[in-house]
C-alpha cells in the first residue's frame, strides 16, 4: 500500500528489498489458499446437499400430488422445469422455475402447474425484496391466491378475481414480478402440452 | 439497449449504492462536508469501479470454470487493492493534473465496500461484460450524485440552529435518512418505463 | 502480574463501551445499517465479524515479526480475506437462513473498516492474548450495536421480537430453546390490528436505518457527555476508518501540506 512512502531506513540490497517481501506474500497467500480448498472440499458437499434438500422440498410444496419428479429438463426456450409424475406413473403435472425482476433484484419463483392447466402452488427460491413490504409475497396469504389460477394472469391492486392477483399493499412491482414470473411457467406449459398432444 | 439505461437508472436512482444499499457510507459520512472533495471522491470512487470491473470480470470466468469460486472474495480484494496502487501509481507518473485532484482519494478506496460490492454484485447478477461496465458506472455515478446532493445539504445544516443533542453526527445522519426517503420516490420508475420487459 | 491481569481485562472491556467502534469510533457503520432489520440478522452479523475479528487478530498478531512492514496491508487483507472466505463457506452449509439475510455483507466484512483497523492499530503491535482480547472486546461492542439497532428496527417496524431465531440456531437442531422463534406482537395483543396500529415499514427501509443510528448516536453522545467523555465525531482523516488502510501513505498526503495535493480541503477534512 505504502510501498513508495516508507523509504527504508538504510540502504538494503536489492533482493532484500524486493524478494523477502514477495516471497512472504506468496507463501501467506499460498498457505491460506490451501486452507479455503480443504474447508472448501467439506462444505461444499454440503452445500449442494442442502440446496438439493431444499429444491425436493420446494417441489413437494408446490406439487403435493406428484409422488416423482423426473431430472430438471429445458425447454425450447431455455426455461428449466421437472415433470411430475403420480404414483400410477401418469404425468400429473410440471414444475418450473422461473424469474421475475423485484425491487431487489431477481425473484426465482417455482411454479406447480397440474395436468389440467391450474397452478397447484407456488415457492421461492430466492427472493430479496425490501423487509416489510415486498418480502410480504412470502406470506401464504399471498401465495395462496395463485393456486386453481389458469391462462394467464394480472395483478390488481384492489381486488382478486379469476384472473386477477391482488397485489401486496405497497409493494406492486413485486407483485408484478411474481406473476410475471408464474404467467412464464404457465406459457410454457401451453407450449409444453401442446406438443405432447 | 433499453436494458443498458434500464441499468443506468438503477444504479443512478432505484439502486443508488449509498442512499438504497448502504454501500460506501463511511466516506459519505467522512468526506461530504465540501462540494469539491465530495466530487473529487466520487470522481475517484467511478475510475476505479469501472476499471476494477474491467479487470474482475474476466478473472471471475477464469475462477469460475477452474471450480475455484470460493476464491472469489480473497481474490477480488486483493485484485481492487493492487489496481488501485497502480493507477496511482500511472497517475502520477504521466497525469500528474489529475493525480493533483484525485489521487489523495484513491488510497481510500481500497476498503471502500462499494467498490467490492459493485463487483460482486455483477458476479451475482451474472451480468455480461458490457452490462457489468454499465452498471459499475452508473453505481459508482449514483454514489457520486448522493456525494453531491449530501454535501449540499449539510452545507444548508451547518448555518442552521439544530437542537445541542442532535449536533454533529446525529443530525447528519438524520439528514440521511430525509435524502434516503425522496429517493424511494423512484421505486418503480424502470418498471414502469417497460424498461425491462 | 496484577497490574498485567488489568490491562488485559482493560483491553477486553474498552471496545465494548468506551471504544464501542460503532457508537463512539463510528466504524463499520455500512454493516450496521444495511442488514439491521431484526435482531436476529444484526446478531449474525455481529457474531461473524467476531469471530473474523478474534482469528484475524491471532494470526496478525503472530505473524506480526514475520511480515516485513512493507507489505503488511496486503498481508493483513489476505488474511482477513481467508477467515471471510471460511466463515462465508461455514455459513452457507450450515446456517443458510442467515447467508440468504446477509446476502451480499457477508463477503464485505473483508472491508469492514473495524477489521483492517484493529489489524493495523492493534494486532500488528500487540502480543498474541491482548489481541484476541482487544477482537474479542471490539467484536462483542460491534454485535452490541447491531443488536440494539435490530432491536428497535424490528421492534416498530415489524412489530416483532426476535423472529427467525429458530432458522440461525437451526445449526444445534430443530427446536432449540423449546421452539422459541420470537413473538408477534400482532399475535399477542390482536387489539392492536382493531385499532389499526400498523407496524411503520418505513424503520425497515434504509432511511429509517439512517434515522434509527442517529438517534441512537445522540443518546450514546449525550451519554458520554455526562460521563465527561467527547461526542463521536468522524473526523475526514483522523478517525477515518479507511485512514488505517492508507496508513503511511494518508499520512503523507495529510501532512504534506505543502504539496500541491489539495492541501486546503485535506486541512478542512482532517479539521472537522
Amino acid at each position: 500500500m505504502e510501498e513508495k512512502k516508507t523509504a527504508p531506513a538504510k540502504k538494503e540490497s536489492g533482493f532484500k528489498l524486493i524478494a523477502v517481501p514477495a516471497i512472504v506474500l506468496l507463501l501467506i497467500s499460498g498457505i491460506a489458499a490451501l486452507l479455503l480448498g480443504l474447508v472448501n472440499d467439506v462444505t461444499k458437499d454440503v452445500i449442494a446437499q442442502r440446496e438439493k434438500e431444499e429444491t425436493a422440498a420446494a417441489m413437494r410444496s408446490v406439487m403435493a400430488d406428484a409422488a416423482t419428479f423426473s431430472e430438471e429438463n429445458a425447454a425450447d426456450d431455455g426455461t428449466r422445469f421437472y415433470t411430475a409424475f403420480a404414483e400410477d406413473g401418469t404425468v400429473c403435472g410440471y414444475v418450473f422455475i422461473t424469474a421475475g425482476s423485484g425491487y431487489g433484484g431477481e425473484i426465482r419463483v417455482m411454479t406447480g402447474v397440474g395436468a389440467d392447466g391450474a397452478v397447484t402452488g407456488i415457492a421461492f427460491l430466492s427472493i430479496d425484496e425490501t423487509p416489510g413490504m415486498g418480502m410480504k409475497a412470502q406470506n401464504d396469504d399471498f401465495k395462496h391466491q395463485y393456486i386453481g389460477k389458469e391462462g394467464q394472469l394480472g395483478v390488481s391492486k384492489t381486488q382478486a378475481s379469476d384472473t386477477e392477483i391482488r397485489a401486496i399493499t405497497g409493494a406492486t412491482i413485486t407483485s408484478k414480478a411474481v406473476t410475471g414470473a408464474v404467467n412464464d411457467a404457465l406459457a410454457c406449459f401451453a407450449k409444453i402440452s401442446g406438443e405432447a398432444k | 439497449m433499453k436494458f443498458y439505461l434500464a441499468l443506468l437508472l438503477m444504479g443512478l436512482l432505484t439502486e443508488n449504492f449509498v442512499l438504497a444499499k448502504f454501500l460506501g457510507i463511511c466516506p459519505f459520512l467522512g468526506v461530504s462536508k465540501k462540494l469539491d472533495t465530495s466530487a473529487g471522491m466520487s470522481a475517484a470512487v467511478v475510475l476505479v469501479m469501472v476499471l476494477a470491473t474491467a479487470v474482475t470480470w474476466p478473472i471471475n470466468v477464469f475462477l469460475e470454470n477452474n471450480g475455484l469460486a470460493y476464491l472469489q472474495t480473497i481474490v477480488f480484494i486483493l485484485v481492487i487493492a493492487a489496481l488501485v496502487q497502480l493507477i496511482e501509481i500511472v497517475m502520477k507518473k504521466y497525469l500528474k493534473p489529475l493525480y493533483k485532484s484525485l489521487g489523495i482519494y484513491l488510497p481510500l478506496i481500497t476498503t471502500n465496500c462499494a467498490v467490492l460490492g459493485v463487483v460482486l454484485l455483477n458476479v451475482e447478477r451474472n451480468y455480461t461484460y458490457t452490462q457489468s461496465l454499465v452498471y459499475s458506472l452508473a453505481a459508482g455515478l449514483g454514489f457520486g450524485l448522493a456525494m453531491i446532493m449530501f454535501a449540499g445539504v449539510r452545507g444548508r445544516i451547518e448555518n442552521n440552529d439544530i437542537p445541542k443533542f442532535l449536533e454533529g453526527l446525529p443530525i447528519t445522519l438524520i439528514a440521511a435518512a430525509l435524502v434516503s426517503l425522496s429517493f424511494l420516490g423512484f421505486a418503480g420508475i424502470i418498471e414502469n418505463m417497460g424498461l425491462l420487459a | 502480574m496484577a497490574a498485567e491481569k488489568k490491562s488485559l481485562g482493560k483491553e477486553f472491556t474498552k471496545g465494548i463501551i468506551k471504544q464501542n467502534p460503532v457508537m463512539r469510533l463510528v466504524l463499520g457503520t455500512c454493516a450496521t445499517l444495511a442488514v439491521t432489520t431484526s435482531l436476529v440478522n444484526g446478531f449474525g452479523m455481529g457474531i461473524s465479524v467476531t469471530i473474523v475479528l478474534v482469528c484475524s487478530n491471532i494470526v496478525i498478531s503472530l505473524l506480526r515479526k514475520i511480515i516485513p512492514n512493507k507489505i503488511r496491508i496486503p498481508a493483513y487483507i489476505v488474511v482477513i480475506a481467508s477467515f471471510v472466505t471460511l466463515v462465508q463457506m461455514l455459513v452457507k452449509a450450515y446456517v443458510p437462513a442467515l447467508d440468504k439475510s446477509l446476502g451480499i455483507f457477508l463477503p464485505l466484512i473483508v472491508v469492514n473498516c473495524i477489521i483492517l483497523g484493529r489489524a493495523e492499530a492493534f494486532a500488528g503491535k500487540n502480543g498474541v492474548l491482548v489481541s484476541a482480547l482487544d477482537g474479542l472486546g471490539m467484536g462483542i461492542g460491534f454485535t452490541a450495536a447491531c443488536c440494539a439497532m435490530g432491536v428497535i428496527r424490528e421492534f416498530l417496524g415489524s412489530g416483532t421480537f426476535m423472529t427467525g431465531l429458530q432458522s440461525l440456531l437451526s445449526v444445534f437442531g430443530e427446536n432449540v430453546l423449546g421452539g422459541f422463534d420470537g413473538v408477534d406482537f400482532y399475535k399477542v395483543f390482536p387489539f392492536l390490528e382493531k385499532l389499526s396500529l400498523q407496524p411503520m415499514t418505513i424503520m425497515l427501509l434504509p432511511s429509517g436505518g439512517f434515522f434509527t443510528f442517529g438517534i441512537l448516536m445522540a443518546v450514546t453522545n449525550r451519554l458520554a457527555e455526562r460521563k465527561g467523555g467527547k461526542k463521536a465525531e468522524l473526523n475526514g482523516c483522523g478517525s477515518c476508518p479507511m485512514a488505517a488502510v492508507c496508513g503511511a501513505g494518508e499520512k503523507a498526503a495529510c501532512a504534506e501540506k505543502d504539496t500541491a495535493a489539495v492541501p486546503a480541503e485535506k486541512k478542512e477534512a482532517a479539521a472537522e
